[in-house]
């Protein structure tokens, strides 16, 4: 019993003198920023770390503003966000940010199967007119006599932030219709897909299922070829940053998620490709 | 020698049994502490009115009023608690004065059980069962309400309703209940007139104790209240989606940013919440007590 305890030190002791250098030995590149392109980043970050052993990619969060301050101040090698850099942090730090556009994303505005029936097509107007308590009733916009039940995401979510910017035109207007707040895509799901009254909004990659419905903007269906053309008005960029001069070790990464195989990453998790 | 070593001994003893005790009071102390001095900035930065009285809670505008909490969570508390007394002392005697021994067994436990579910797993069931179902019986725009919030809530707190009251009301001397009935009264009468006038005290705790269960609850609240902070109208209407003092903190702890002002108001919040909690035990002891006088118990 002794003698295994003895001998158990002794292996950790040997594993950790073989592979701490291991890890010290390759050079390491961070990443930090928005949670939308979190995912992509990670999977991206997993798959290059394994194909090579010069570089270790370590992402982690923390939303697209503190994605940007670190990438400035540099704390970390590469930020990412899911807005374009503002024109106040470009006061603030400088105008020496590099841009990459990684993929592009859209808001699906999607509403209950039974509505889905007689209204498949709103305009903007009509739209911001429902999220704001205007038009309180299916009937007005060409659907059943059923009231609406209004569903949006949290304050802090970037899916309300660009659904704001792009129906409201600030992120910061107020949808004086809704009815309740989600989490989460799937929460938000969930709730529409068990109401027969319901309208909201979700991430391209959270469509599908017989339940919920994406309808038409201005004429426009939410495909990932309106979403990645920008002719479906509800869209963002997600963006990687670099400050001054991307350098090798930040350019190969960055290259690696454009490269075809990174960008079919971007697709299984739910974005649309930019290239 | 010995012995002044021995009294050394003794005298440690004491003073770590000492420490022992007191340091739940001073875990509280810093408590308050931590909170009034995170929270105090809320107060001073909304102004007292505006953020106790304030309607509007948006972070897009920095604009902190949490009115709109208070009555939520008073809804939810007033409509849980109703609920659970209605269910819950009805059960608690007859566990302790009807129940033939046999069902008592099994009933006991599982009201027991009803209290170790955890709550994300009633606000499963909540979302999954309650919505629908007030979904399709009322005519309402959704099932996110006061009403889920209560009626779930209620189920919750009816654990420490029944089993406290149970206790209170089997502890109630024998020979009071047996001189009832030697007088000539009914089962009903004596429960009505001897049992539970003497029993009141436990009850009256138990039912205070499940306003801090229902006032505290998180989880379960914030998947079917709706998260809406906003005043109902009329500002009574449980059929109205809206939003609880926890579930708000909750909801946006994760996202303020340390030291923002949003930061402080959810502390603010906090403070609030400990001084309803603390005034509401106080009202508590201070009623047993004056019932325990009248009674002539103890």
């Amino acid at each position: 019993m002794k003698m295994n305890k003895k001998k158990m030190i002794f292996s950790i002791f040997l594993i950790t003198i073989l592979i701490v250098p291991a890890v010290h030995s390759a050079e390491v590149l961070t990443i930090t920023g928005s949670s939308t392109v979190l995912p992509v980043a990670a999977k991206c970050a997993e798959v290059f770390n394994e194909k090579q052993g010069d570089i270790t990619v370590q992402v982690s969060g923390g939303g697209s503003g503190h994605g940007i301050e670190a990438v400035a101040t540099g704390k970390a090698d590469i930020g990412m966000a899911s807005r374009e850099v503002k024109d106040s942090e470009i006061n603030k730090y400088g105008d020496k940010f590099i841009e990459d556009t990684i993929a592009r994303d859209g808001m699906a505005v999607v509403v209950s199967s039974k509505i889905y029936k007689k209204v498949q097509n709103l305009t903007k107007e009509q739209i911001r007119m429902i999220f704001d308590g205007k038009i309180k009733n299916w009937k007005e916009v060409g659907g059943p006599d059923k009231r609406i039940f209004v569903v949006v995401r949290k304050s802090g979510s970037g899916t309300r932030d660009t659904f704001m910017e792009a129906i409201f035109g600030s992120s910061k207007a107020e949808a004086r219709g809704k009815y309740i707040e989600t989490s989460e895509n799937s929460e938000m799901k969930t709730a529409i897909s068990q109401s027969d009254i319901a309208i909201g909004y979700l991430g391209l990659g959270y469509l599908g299922g017989k339940e919920v419905k994406a309808i038409s903007v201005d004429g426009v269906s939410p495909t990932k070829e309106t979403v990645k053309d920008g002719t479906y008005p509800i869209a963002r960029s997600l963006y990687l940053y670099t400050w001054e001069k991307t350098s090798l070790k930040e350019g190969k990464f960055i290259d690696f998620i454009l490269s075809e195989e990174g960008q079919n990453i971007v697709g299984e998790e739910g974005f649309v490709p930019a290239r | 020698m010995r012995a002044k070593f021995k009294n050394i001994k003794e005298k440690l003893i004491e003073d770590l049994l000492f420490i022992a005790a007191i340091s739940s009071i001073i875990v509280v102390l810093f408590i308050f502490i931590f909170l009034m001095k995170e929270g105090a900035f809320a107060f001073l930065e909304n102004g007292v009115f505006n953020f106790i009285f304030g309607t509007k809670w948006r972070m897009e505008t920095g604009t902190y009023g949490i009115a709109p909490l208070i009555i939520g969570s008073s809804l939810v508390t007033i409509g849980a608690v109703g609920f659970a007394i209605v269910f819950g002392i009805p059960s608690a005697i007859f566990l302790s004065e009807l129940a033939p021994p046999r069902i008592g067994n099994i009933l006991k436990p599982t009201v027991e059980l009803l209290n170790s579910i955890p709550s994300i797993v009633y606000g499963f069931i909540g979302v999954v069962l309650l919505l629908t179902s007030l979904r399709n019986t009322f005519d309402m725009i959704d099932g996110h309400s006061f009403l889920a919030g209560s009626i779930l809530l209620g189920v919750m707190a009816l654990p420490t309703i029944i089993t406290i009251s149970d206790d209170a009301i089997t502890a109630v001397p024998k020979d009071l209940r047996e001189g009832s009935m030697a007088l000539g009264a009914t089962r009903w009468q004596t429960i009505r007139r001897v049992v539970l006038p003497s029993a009141i005290s436990g009850i009256m705790a138990s039912i205070l104790l499940a306003v801090g269960r229902v006032l505290g609850e998180t989880m379960a609240i914030m998947l079917i209240v709706g998260c809406v902070a906003r005043v109902p109208s009329p500002f009574f209407n449980f059929f109205q989606s809206g939003d609880t003092m926890t579930a708000r903190i909750a909801s946006e702890m994760g996202e303020a940013a340390r030291g923002s002002l949003q930061y402080h108001s959810l502390f603010g919040i906090g403070v609030l919440l400990l001084i309803i909690v603390t005034v509401l035990n106080v009202i508590a002891d201070i009623i047993r007590v004056r019932i325990q006088k009248k009674v002539g118990r103890e």
